[in-house]
């Protein structure tokens, strides 16, 4: 890993605003203040103290001045990244900004990739593994809500209430452990209803993060929302219809037409992506057979179904099986064409659907509305304290916390079975190493997997 | 040219628990072994209390065994059966002599004769430089009046070895007839405890009874106003003392509200009227201890026939050896014993035996022997000396183990006699007795799993005599066994099996059955760790040239140059955010190379 380097970049949004800043950390942060700035008189510094604001022009190779700046330097490892960095406080504007940035490269910096900065900080032990994520979820955040919940945890509250549960229980397995090997000695005893006592209100706590923790990869991630049906049933209208109305962002899955068209709605900070998919039906050839298949996969892979029936045409028997099979938790049924003379019988939908059913019409646009309200309430309508309270926002931490609260959950049971104090111990271990992995104390394999997958590193 | 007196293979120095085991294990996998002794009269020699055993220890006994080891055999035997080749008075062994190569050629006596050898294992125990204190006496002495080492702590200096200074204790012998045993609450021995051996179907012994005893509110006062005169308040002993075997001053002072302790008579053997006070090792003066021994309930009139002491040596630093127990700087120098800062004759003999295959294995031209964490308290034993190191008598406990549900006693046959075999280690009869025993819990299992258990008025009378629940339709014997209540003794009353199981089988299918799901999850445990053990640091790494590395990780990790990623995780002041960047940049050069 070679982080002689040192990289650059603009650290505020593109477009206009009242000021830019670029950024630069590494070994040559300091070079590149004197190379590039020049004081009210032209002349150039060649030192810098750290922690001191500067004011002077960036100036360029002919000592042109190109903006009037404030910068500072930072020593290492006192910095974000824990590098040397250099940081320029210049006007707003893309094209002087980048006039910036390019007297900068010119000293001898080089763009920096995405989160690069962060990822120097994490491997400078600036901040933990669950920092670092956090950082990465504000950048790629696509609604205001899911980047005000990543700079929260960023902020490394979370992070310590994991580390408080993570100390708390091995403490306590500390104990178990020492009642184990000195027994004999009739120094140390176990109370064993105490421990018992502890270890339930540790898995309430984490049973209440869990509560939300659905609710918070919702939000961080968007709700994957599929739109199934027969072919003809308006589907594709429909989708048509929410892009207009909504301002939805639309791409499409390159490959084949029957692949996945995807649209990105944001309700009310909640990032709803709607795919349409290939009508269902006894498929013809082998391309359209694989078109249905994949379909009818997102049954299981889609966070909601919005299964759409066409309300002018009899229930076919084919559709009356296939919805009598749907999650009704995550299904709400369309009957769509509402705008027409109803043939479909709304009992006889009930009879085999006890989940929700709206009418909607995808040329006038009826019932769209509750449809999306449906959307939002089924995925934070439960959250108690409001959306900005959710501590659980990545599927990984929830996976973790579901592993200790079953290992703590089996240590309570061996507990009151008066089992022997190495299984507790057992128990205990697991739950530490589960909660460990959230804040990178138990280092594994997959952890690093992941700072890959996130870091871009040596892409 | 050296002139040699004669040249050896492998050169043991030292015939303690170590000693004997290492200097075995080299000879029986055909090396020509020398040891060497103070005293020819002290071979694994019990000077500090006359047990082996207990909690974790007892696991290293079998792991020896299971590996080929003496100590099980001879625990269970109570016969020593050592052949020396060669003794000398006073301090054995002076000199090693190392070339410019940075290798052991041979050893010199202090006597002075030279041996020319191709590995020498250092098993010189708490001898090097040790001091006798018992109160304001002091005396330089090994053990039991044994001579110390003088000189072996010079030439290790010299050699580049970091030395510590560590303590450690016993407590006095009394004479068994002026003991009061009507006052204390005996303890006699437990028929059904099975040998240590893997060879022996039973323990043919005479058993005979400790007693129970405690100390008084009278012995805990006098400690209190001698303190003053105990070495170790005074500030006369400076090694560190084991803090999980406290001397009777180290109880009293930190555990002020208890108002009493423990303390076992143990015999020191058949033939002797000696007995072992256990639980009372203490450096206070001569005067002191009569008044303080004889205020222990039963222990009145007791007469001191040896005073208790303390004692004081140099060990080894033990992140100087790798985690094969030879040395990282001088090829063929290995190390053994409480040398190496451990504390027991366990712990003793477990790197003792490890020595010596590695010491026959390094002979052979052969890969090392190293013993994983998942594998054996051996393998934890090592491990934790070689990366962690210890500022105090190292003694194993199970809570070390983070395996410990692996590491049984019962199966250590099954974690290391096929791996002693293949070294060479492990006779032929005694791999035949452990494949007909694996053969035996393989079919009683099955059986187990096979036969239905059919409700029956006997049954059902029976199971509740034993307070289990009715059987109202037929249960497999296996699932019976699940029940914590039901033992294999149970089910050899409810539907024995056609054969008759030897006990060590019963043990197995009984801990197999009752405990397989605790048992599932921490061979899950070590599967996701094994993925970090099995990473290779390549050897040639410089880790000062990892900039994300903080400064004393990459300092200890030049000096300690860990095999594996997971060794590198478990040297002090090596964090887990370390180990990611280390990942990180093993992954970076994969990438590179691609």
């Amino acid at each position: 890993m070679n982080r002689d380097d040192t990289i650059a970049a603009i650290s505020t949004p593109p477009g206009v605003g009242g000021i830019a800043i670029v950024r630069a950390s590494g070994p040559l942060a300091h070079n590149i203040l004197s190379e590039v700035l020049a004081d009210s008189q032209g002349n150039k510094r060649t030192q810098y103290r750290p922690r001191q604001v500067y004011h002077g022009w960036v100036v360029d190779r002919e000592r042109e001045p190109v903006d009037e700046v404030l910068a500072f330097y930072l020593a290492g490892p006192n910095s974000y990244t824990g590098e040397d960095m250099a940081e320029i406080q210049g006007h707003g504007g893309t094209a002087v900004a980048e006039q910036v940035l390019n007297r900068v490269l010119q000293a001898g910096a080089r763009l920096a990739e995405p989160g690069e900065f962060s990822e120097r900080a994490f491997l400078n032990g600036r901040m933990d593994l669950s920092q670092a994520e956090d950082v990465m979820s504000l950048i790629s955040a696509r609604t205001a809500s899911a980047a005000r919940i990543a700079s929260r945890h960023m902020g490394g509250r979370w992070s310590r209430q994991v580390r408080e549960l993570y100390d708390g229980i091995l403490d306590r397995l500390t104990q178990v452990e020492a009642a184990v090997d000195f027994a004999e000695e009739g120094l140390v005893t176990l109370d064993r209803a105490a421990l018992m006592k502890e270890m339930q209100e540790i898995i309430r706590k984490i049973d209440g993060w869990l509560a939300d923790a659905d609710a918070g990869r919702l939000l961080m991630e968007g709700m994957r929302t599929a739109i199934l049906g027969r072919p003809n049933v308006g589907k594709s209208s429909l989708l048509n219809r929410f892009c207009e109305e909504e301002r939805a962002i639309v791409t499409e899955s390159p490959g084949t037409t029957r692949d996945v068209l995807e649209a990105e709605i944001n309700i009310k900070g909640l990032l709803i992506r709607l795919l349409d998919t290939a009508g269902i039906r006894e498929a013809g050839d082998e391309a359209e057979r694989i078109g249905v298949s994949r379909a009818l996969s997102w049954i299981e892979r889609a966070d909601r179904i919005l299964y759409v029936l066409d309300a002018a045409a009899p229930l076919g028997p084919d559709e009356r099986d296939q919805i009598k099979g749907l999650p009704k938790e995550r299904t709400l049924l369309l009957l769509n064409k509402s705008d027409l003379e109803p043939v479909i019988d709304p009992d006889a939908v009930h009879g085999v659907f006890p989940g929700a059913v709206i009418p909607v019409s995808a040329k006038t646009g009826a019932g769209l509305e509750q449809v999306l309200s449906w959307l939002y309430e089924s995925a934070l309508g439960d959250v108690g304290g409001g959306i900005h309270e959710i501590t659980v926002i990545r599927a990984r931490h929830a996976q973790a916390l579901t592993g200790a609260g079953q290992a703590l959950k089996s240590a309570v049971k061996a507990l009151a079975g008066n089992m022997e104090e190495e299984l507790i111990a057992t128990d205990l271990r697991e739950a530490a190493l589960a909660l460990g992995r959230i804040t990178g104390q138990s280092v594994t394999e997959d952890m690093v997997e992941r700072i890959f997958a996130r870091f871009c590193v040596g892409k | 040219m050296t002139h040699w007196q004669e040249d050896f293979d492998i050169v043991v120095i030292g015939a303690g628990h170590a000693g004997c085991e290492a200097g075995l294990a080299a000879a029986r996998m055909g090396c020509r072994t020398a040891v060497f002794t103070i005293s020819l009269d002290a071979v694994a020699l019990m000077a500090c209390n006359p047990s082996i055993g207990g909690t974790s220890k007892g696991h290293i006994v079998r792991e020896v065994d299971a590996l080929g080891g003496q100590m099980g055999l001879t625990i269970d035997t109570t016969c020593i059966q050592v052949r020396m080749l060669n003794t000398a008075k006073g301090p054995a062994v002076h000199s090693l002599r190392e070339t410019r190569n940075g290798r052991v050629t041979g050893v010199r006596l202090a006597s002075g004769e030279r041996f020319g050898c191709r590995g020498v294992i250092v098993a010189a125990g708490v001898y090097l430089k040790s001091r006798v204190i018992v109160g304001e006496w002091i005396t330089d002495s090994g053990p039991s009046g044994l001579h110390e080492a003088a000189g072996l702590s010079g030439v290790l200096t010299r050699l580049g070895f970091r030395l510590t200074r560590f303590k450690t204790g016993t407590p006095a012998r009394i004479d068994g007839r002026s003991i009061d045993t009507s006052l204390m609450e005996e303890q006699p021995g437990d028929p059904g405890v099975g040998p240590f051996s893997f060879m022996n179907q039973r323990v043919v012994k005479n058993q005979v009874s400790c007693y129970l005893t405690y100390t008084t509110a009278k012995t805990h006062e006098i400690i209190r106003e001698n303190l003053h005169r105990s070495p170790l308040y005074a500030g006369t002993i400076e090694g560190t003392g084991p803090r999980y075997c406290p001397s009777i001053e180290d109880k009293v002072v930190r555990f002020a509200d208890k108002d009493k302790h423990q303390v076992f008579i143990e015999p020191e053997g058949l033939h002797t009227r000696e007995k072992y006070i256990q639980g009372l090792s203490t450096s206070l003066p001569i005067d002191v201890q009569w008044r303080m021994y004889r205020s222990v309930i039963g222990l009145q009139d007791a007469v001191i026939m040896r005073p208790a002491y303390a004692i004081e040596y140099d060990c080894v630093d033990p992140t100087q050896l790798q985690t094969t127990l030879q040395s990282r700087d001088i090829g063929g120098l290995f190390f053994a014993g409480q040398i190496n800062g451990s504390s027991g004759y366990e712990e003793a003999a477990g790197q003792g035996i490890l020595s010596g295959i590695n010491a026959a294995r390094m002979v052979q031209g052969k890969e090392p022997v190293i013993l994983s964490r998942d594998q054996a308290y051996i393998g934890v034993l090592v491990d934790d000396l070689a990366l962690k190191g210890t500022r105090e008598p190292y003694r194993m406990m199970t809570s070390r183990a983070e395996y410990r549900l692996l590491l049984r006693q019962d199966n250590a046959d099954q974690r290391l006699t096929e791996l002693g075999y293949e070294i060479g280690l492990v006779t032929r009869e005694r791999y035949d007795t452990y494949m007909r025993k694996m053969e035996a819990i393989e079919q009683e299992m099955d059986r187990l799993r096979e036969t239905v258990l059919a409700p029956s008025e006997d049954v059902n009378a029976y199971l509740q005599r034993i307070e289990s629940s009715a059987l109202k339709s037929g249960i497999s014997l296996y699932d019976l066994l699940k029940r914590p209540e039901i033992g294999y003794g149970d089910l050899r009353r409810l539907s024995p099996s056609p054969a008759e199981t030897p006990d060590a089988v019963a043990e197995q299918v009984e801990v197999q059955t009752r405990y397989e799901g605790y048992i599932r999850k921490q061979e899950q445990q070590a599967r996701r760790a094994a993925k970090m053990e099995k990473t290779p640091l390549p050897k040639e790494l410089d880790y000062a040239g990892i900039s994300g590395l903080r400064l004393e990780a990459r300092q200890k990790l030049n000096e300690m140059r860990p095999l594996s990623l997971g060794q590198a995780s478990r040297i002090s002041g090596v964090s887990p955010a370390d180990i990611a960047v280390l990942m990180i940049y093993l992954k970076k050069g994969e990438a590179k190379d691609e």
